[in-house]
């Protein structure tokens, strides 16, 4: 008697091979038959007209926190991801002591968009070194995790303030060597860094000081382990992009590691940037090296209002320090003609127009509904004022709830990312799940690629973009027993509508810890999830089922 | 053999930065990209330029490296605050066509 038979669908059973129809049993987490006639099973879940495939594979997120109140990564396992990557861009939990903890919470709160009290309110932090950080983290998973652990804190942990000073002396790496193979031996699945990313302060994070030694220091503890690296570089730039490819390159070949930088963008201002990148690949993996460029599957879309920092103010540092202000002090700074008139000089000389013409009112509770769907220039124009004036003043007049939208700001020619994503050497990931909580929603990139790289657009067929997301990504990871549907493998499936699978809409939620808000998106198209042979979500429900594990 | 302290690897470069214009591995598998270096602990843009272009003068060693490398010398705050881990390009961009 087995624990569950799925019956009926198409098995997509990851490996690019053509689906089939047929059954899978499952057993103690595991699968244990893969057919026809298999037999009875204490739970039978029905399959027809459905496909049967290996659980979705999330390689950059930072679920870190998050995973810590909510074992699901809501909603990501909903979209049938059943395995996510945290602890990317330096940034992990662990290993941390007490007094860098503030440190550590300022720079999830720059580069990721996360607000203070998701670490202040919703969990009891025990543990200050990785172990107990997977500890912490086991006591109630609904997903499965393979935590990377961060550069930038690893660096803390040895050289404390000093580690956003300078380079570290040859003790000093050792020491890190020393805690890294901790933290290897305590499940982590590789280390991540940062080449470009500042705290809250705009000083470069910790690993940004760390000179090439070091690094390859840290990778070749790595190559004990033969577990990743993953960075992200200047993705802005190609060149550099370039040039971080090849120092990937060489430690991949020095080391024997798989390594991975994210994210690499499409963008129609610099056409040839993610192609000159991928050809970078193509020549470092004919030499042996494995640097996987990671690129996602959704367009960058970013949502504002001025009641919180965003994204979208990256590049203009007075309107992030102003934002970032308690409300009484950042509405007195923008009702101060003074300042506004720096701030409006900011956005260049036409007043914001190039910059911001083109957002378009989403809405927000006070949003009159009149100015929704009209960009910000028309706004403008019919105030006759400047678009970033106008901004400014119209969030004044209702209470800053006026939410923007700058739609399609890169990456978002389905013509041309749909091949970049079938390319075997394109990795597909960089969803940042769990992070940037007021600009985007970063659920649902699977069910993106589904709907809009394979049915609509023919970029890739049903198998490959199953294989891409699930085996591939297993084997690019290391994580053996995942990936694939495959007797003796994990229990990890998902069972999907091939032809209504998608990312949902795009909505707020106020789920976050404090009442913060954040945007999601449910899933469409996916009936049911398997988390090692149980059943954690099915029809349009989670269940109790808390079967996920520390993965490595 | 590790790369020498403060350098990109010895195999992306061939022979010490500046010397030649060569940023392929030895064995002829890469395509030419823009030689670039990585600042050694302390080092001042003077010290950077002299060992990356040791046959140019030193202001417009300087001079070249910082209109090369904007995203240090332009955009970053403090203008010119360099990191270990930085990527300093030693020669201005390359064509691509």
């Amino acid at each position: 008697m087995f624990d569950v038979i799925v019956r009926n669908g198409l098995v997509v059973d990851g490996s690019g091979s053509p689906g089939y129809l047929g059954d899978v049993a499952v057993k103690d987490g595991k699968i244990a038959a893969m057919g026809q006639n298999l037999g009875e099973a204490h739970r039978t879940v029905e399959a027809q007209g459905r496909v049967v495939a290996p659980g979705f594979i999330d390689p950059h997120t930072h679920f870190d926190v998050q995973l810590l109140w909510d074992g699901a990564a809501r909603p990501a396992l909903e979209h049938g991801i059943t395995c996510v990557v945290p602890g990317n861009c330096s940034l992990s939990l662990a290993p941390l002591k007490i007094a860098d903890r503030p440190r550590l919470i300022g720079m999830f709160q720059q580069i990721e968009e996360m607000p203070p009290e998701a670490f202040t309110q919703a969990f009891e932090w025990t543990w200050e070194d990785f172990a107990g950080y997977r500890d912490a983290l086991e006591k109630d998973l609904s997903i499965n995790v393979a935590p990377l652990v961060g550069h930038s804190v690893i660096r803390l942990w040895v050289m404390g303030p000093a580690a956003q000073e300078r380079a570290a002396t040859e003790a000093e790496i050792a020491a890190m060597q020393d805690l890294l193979r901790e933290c290897l031996e305590a499940g982590a699945v590789g280390l991540s860094t940062s080449f470009v990313d500042v705290d809250e302060n705009g000083r470069p994070v910790p690993s940004r000081f760390a000179q090439y030694e070091e690094l390859d220091a840290l990778c070749a503890v790595l190559g004990e382990f033969g577990r990743m690296l993953q960075c992200v570089p200047e993705f802005y730039a190609t060149d550099i992009t370039l040039a971080r490819i090849d120092q990937l390159a060489e430690l991949s070949l020095k080391h024997a590691i798989p390594t991975t930088f994210s994210p690499l963008f499409d963008t129609l201002a610099v056409p040839d940037n993610a192609e000159r990148a991928i050809a970078r690949v193509e020549e470092q993996f004919a030499r042996g090296a494995r640097v996987w460029p990671q690129m996602q599957t959704r367009p960058i879309d970013i949502s504002f209002s001025l009641l919180r920092p965003s994204l979208f103010f990256a590049r203009l540092p007075r309107w992030v320090r102003i934002l970032r202000q308690p409300m009484t002090e950042r509405l007195a700074a923008l009702r101060d003609p003074a300042t506004v008139e720096k701030m409006v000089a900011d956005c260049g000389p036409d007043g914001g127009e190039t910059m911001m013409g083109r957002l378009v009112a989403r809405g927000g509770d006070a949003c009159p509904a009149e100015l929704v769907g009209k960009t910000l220039s028309q706004i403008a124009r019919d105030r006759g004022q400047a678009p970033a004036r106008a901004l400014i003043d119209l969030s004044l007049e209702h209470g800053l709830d006026v939410a923007f939208l700058s739609a399609s700001a890169g990456h978002q020619s389905t013509d041309r990312i749909g091949p970049m994503l079938a390319h075997p050497l394109v990795h597909i990931g960089a969803s940042d799940g769990g992070a940037h909580l007021a600009s985007f929603s970063t659920y649902g990139d699977t069910g993106y690629l589904f709907s809009e790289f394979v049915r609509k657009a023919g970029a890739m067929s049903l198998e490959q973009a199953v294989a891409k997301i699930t085996a591939e990504t297993a084997d690019i990871w290391g994580l053996k027993d995942r990936g694939r549907l495959q007797p003796g493998l994990a229990a990890d499936i998902v069972v999907f509508d091939a032809d209504t699978i998608a990312r949902g809409d795009e909505r707020p939620a106020f789920d976050m810890p404090g009442d913060g808000m954040r945007y999601v998106r449910s899933a469409r198209g996916i009936d049911t999830v398997l988390v090692n042979g149980q059943v954690a979500y099915t029809a349009g429900a989670y269940t109790d089922a808390r079967a996920g594990v520390v993965c490595v | 053999m590790a790369p020498e302290r403060g350098r990109a690897p010895a195999s992306l470069l061939g022979r010490p930065p500046g010397r030649e214009p060569v940023s392929t591995s030895p064995d002829g598998a890469l395509s030419r990209q823009r030689r670039f270096v990585t600042p050694g602990p302390e080092e001042t843009i003077e010290e950077l330029a002299r060992r990356s272009l040791p046959d140019v003068a030193i202001e417009a060693a300087v001079d070249g490296i910082k209109s090369w490398n904007l995203h240090v010398f332009a955009m970053r705050r403090p203008p010119g605050l360099l990191l270990g881990s930085d990527v300093i390009f030693v020669e201005p961009p390359i064509a691509h066509g």
